[in-house]
């Protein structure tokens, strides 16, 4: 993994990274994927078969609306806000 | 002896015979924070005024003989769990300023029992690492030994409650955040059943991992609050309710994966507890799991998966703070890349880098199909013997900062404590020992573990163990 491939995945995940921080990931990424290249000793056809298997079951409810207490807390939360809507910076341009 | 030493069972009668009153009970532990917390560094911020209003309810469900065990017991909160207008911040710098708006299920439950709240302890960046290193507001230290860690990440909650802060505090548990920290400071910490707990109003890091757990001094005090925040939850669709025997006879010893990496103390002191429980009466039993060698690998797969998706809604829209870029996009950039900490940003890369196209096959799935091979291999397992018994971490609390660089190595110090989480197991760590390390004994916890719904097994064995 060199410096290319980490400022890619900072880029794929939004963070803005500092070229000390670009470094010191690069580093530390060969040697924890390295580590974690363990599990590719599990054999691809044992996959499919596996999951299948797996014991989950699924929990349904009704979907019955209810209305929210105070949503107008929720909004004051965020850090861009007005009258009852959640600002952000212009998205589309003319 | 002093208020804050006591047990939720032993103050619990104090208050009931009005030795003691709730304010009383309320004072020594604020007047214990005051005096200990600019040391420990165990909560981020206090908020007398929130703790006090409390007391009144406490009391008088107390006075009207309405009073439950938890009536008025001072309870540590991680600051990952909400309390509607308590501010709150996971640890992190990107939720500074951000107050709750509802109160967490668990928060329910405690205050419908007239629980005091204590909020905001300290803990690693949204629950991420084993140290509290890695929280924004510095590290909380080892009461035993103050140039180490307390351990992580509910290094606040392990900390409040073995320095007499709190009589009982809640963690969180997603590879081992309760149990590990808990070994390190010598308290008792639960993770329980995945599901057992809601997770509704807690901060998510890894949502098919992530569970509430109670820390206490002893082990009846844990079934104590144990008791109290369990149960089936409608804002929670992955809550299970589930009831085995708690029968105990055989105990298993995995020592074929004790063999390395484990700090010779540290193993002598496993022997000790393992020749304690044989002299209980439990018959120990050499089993194998094999699929434990993938437990760490298949954790640090798909734990920063579920990270990287988690951390998305910290974007600087919704909640808490924002760093001002140039448009849109770049205030996403710019708040996260900011306001986020080393570890959390590490994460979320390595989440993206394994879901990413090419890589999701070689690892994600992998590790979901090494998921189920454990869960199966443990089933298995538990058929043949009804508990299992493992040493908590390979090494007693390490020294501020000698893991904090080397991230690999941190991570490695979580070997026996993932494999309960991948599993969703439950377990519990239980003061087992002490070494010796320059002149100071540091804690060394027995970690048993329980097929799942068998808490009522790891209560019975735990209060056997204990030495009180």
């Amino acid at each position: 993994m060199n410096s290319k491939d980490i400022k890619h995945l900072a880029t794929l995940s939004r963070l803005h990274l500092e070229d000390s921080e670009v470094e010191e990931y690069t580093k530390q990424f060969d040697e924890i994927v390295a580590y974690v290249d363990k599990i590719k000793e599990i054999a691809s056809s044992a996959t499919d078969q596996i999951i299948e298997s797996n014991e989950v079951k699924n929990v349904l409810r009704e979907d019955i609306v209810s209305s929210y207490e105070n949503p107008e807390k929720i909004i004051n939360e965020a850090p861009g806000h007005q009258d009852n809507f959640v600002k952000v910076k212009k998205i589309l341009n003319q | 002896m002093t208020i804050t030493e006591h047990t939720i069972e032993s103050l619990h009668a104090k208050l009931i015979s009005k030795e003691l009153s709730v304010q009383e009970v309320v004072d020594a532990c604020i007047s214990q924070i005051t005096a200990k917390n600019p040391e420990l560094n165990v909560f981020i911020q206090l908020h007398t005024d929130f703790i006090n209003s409390q007391v009144s309810v406490a009391q008088e469900k107390i006075n009207s003989g309405t009073a439950t065990m938890l009536t008025g017991i001072p309870i540590a909160l991680k600051d990952n769990i909400l309390i509607q207008g308590e501010k709150i911040t996971a640890a992190s710098k990107i939720l500074e300023g951000y107050t709750a708006t509802y109160d967490a299920t668990v928060i329910k439950k405690l205050k419908a029992h007239g629980a005091i709240l204590i909020p905001r302890a300290n803990m690693d960046e949204f629950a991420m690492g084993a140290s509290t290193e890695f929280s924004a507001y510095g590290v909380t230290k080892n009461p035993h030994d103050t140039t180490r860690v307390s351990g992580g990440s509910s290094g606040g909650s392990i900390v409040s409650v073995a320095s007499g802060m709190s009589i009982a505090a809640l963690g969180s548990d997603t590879g081992g955040s309760v149990r590990q920290p808990a070994s390190f400071c010598g308290v008792v910490g639960l993770k329980p059943t995945y599901g057992s707990v809601s997770r509704n109003g807690l901060i998510a890091m890894a949502s098919s991992f992530d569970v509430i757990g109670p820390v206490t001094k002893t082990v009846s005090d844990s079934k104590i609050l144990f008791d109290a925040i369990k149960g089936i939850d409608s804002l929670d669709q992955t809550t299970v309710e589930g009831e085995i025997s708690s029968d105990v006879k055989k105990i298993g010893v995995p020592y074929h994966f004790l063999k390395s990496g484990i700090d010779e103390d540290v193993l002598k002191v496993f022997e000790e507890n393992i020749e304690r429980l044989k002299s209980l009466g439990y018959e120990i039993v050499d089993i194998s799991l094999p699929s434990f060698e993938y437990a760490l690998s298949i954790y640090y797969i798909l734990v920063p998966a579920e990270v990287s998706s988690n951390m998305s809604r910290f974007d600087g829209v919704k909640f808490g703070a924002k760093v001002e870029g140039k448009d849109m996009i770049d205030d996403y950039f710019k708040t996260r890349g900011t306001l986020l900490g080393t570890e959390v940003k590490r994460r979320i890369m390595l989440g993206t880098y394994v879901l990413s196209a090419g890589y999701a096959d070689e690892y994600y799935r992998k590790a979901w199909t090494a998921r189920t091979m454990i869960k199966q291999e443990l089933k298995k397992v538990f058929e043949s013997v009804d508990m299992i018994a493992m040493p908590v971490s390979p090494c007693p609390a390490f020294k501020i900062g000698e893991m904090a660089s080397d991230p690999l190595k941190m991570y490695l110090a979580d070997i026996f404590t993932v494999s309960a989480n991948v599993a969703g197991v439950p377990a519990i760590s239980i003061p087992g020992g002490s070494v010796n390390r320059e002149q100071k004994n540091l804690p060394i916890g027995l970690q048993l573990l329980a097929p799942w719904h068998g808490e009522e097994r790891l209560f019975k064995v735990g209060q056997k163990f204990e030495i009180l």
